[in-house]
């Protein structure tokens, strides 16, 4: 295999871990051999979605418009817990807005920053698969 | 939950994701990790007693 090939290779290989790892939070890093971080991130990823869910956090859509365009940069805050967003969207859980509790900002914040948190495992496991990484 | 367990709890999660992302080593991870967690605690507090005072 020339470089060129075997460099598509690499690539193509670090873009599938980093989607696992956007999928399913700390896949990405289990997929290539980084058991101790694929684990403590895949639960803290976890728990900061259940936190946010326990706390009365709801998740946003890309077609809500209750914060105005606001709600579009919450939604994408929100994809990025992967497979927790989708089964929350498809299962119809945490998608209704809890006013009434105290906590339900934090919880909104809770779901936003596992996202975004996932987000940055998931680059991190890209990083990995191209070598710029250990 | 209190509002400040909460954001303990938060201020823990972000710096596990952020020690094992931004460091290498056992001890580097665990060290960033704590000192990440003791930022967002102490800026947290700082801030509450801050924003406590200004009549908003």
């Amino acid at each position: 295999m020339d470089k060129r090939t075997e460099g598509k290779g690499v690539g193509a290989r670090a873009w599938l871990f980093a989607l696992v790892g956007w999928l399913l939070p700390g896949f990405g890093h289990l997929g290539q051999g980084r058991v101790l971080k694929g684990l403590l991130g895949g639960a803290a990823i976890v728990a900061a979605y259940i936190a946010g869910t326990s706390l009365g956090g709801h998740i946003y859509s890309f077609g809500d418009s209750s914060e105005g365009l606001l709600s579009s940069l919450f939604a994408f805050c929100d994809v990025g817990s992967g497979i927790l967003y989708l089964s929350s969207k498809f299962l119809g859980f945490a998608l209704a807005e809890q006013p009434q509790r105290v906590t339900s900002e934090y919880g909104n914040v809770f779901l936003m920053a596992a996202g975004l948190l996932n987000f940055i495992l998931a680059l991190d496991a890209f990083d990995i698969g191209v070598g710029r990484k250990s | 939950m209190t509002h400040f367990i909460v954001m303990l709890f938060f201020a823990l999660l972000v710096a596990v994701v952020f020690a094992i992302v931004s460091r290498d080593g056992g001890r580097e991870r665990a060290l960033y990790g704590l000192k990440i967690f003791a930022e967002f605690a102490v800026v947290g507090f700082a801030l509450a007693w801050l924003l406590y005072w200004i009549p908003w």
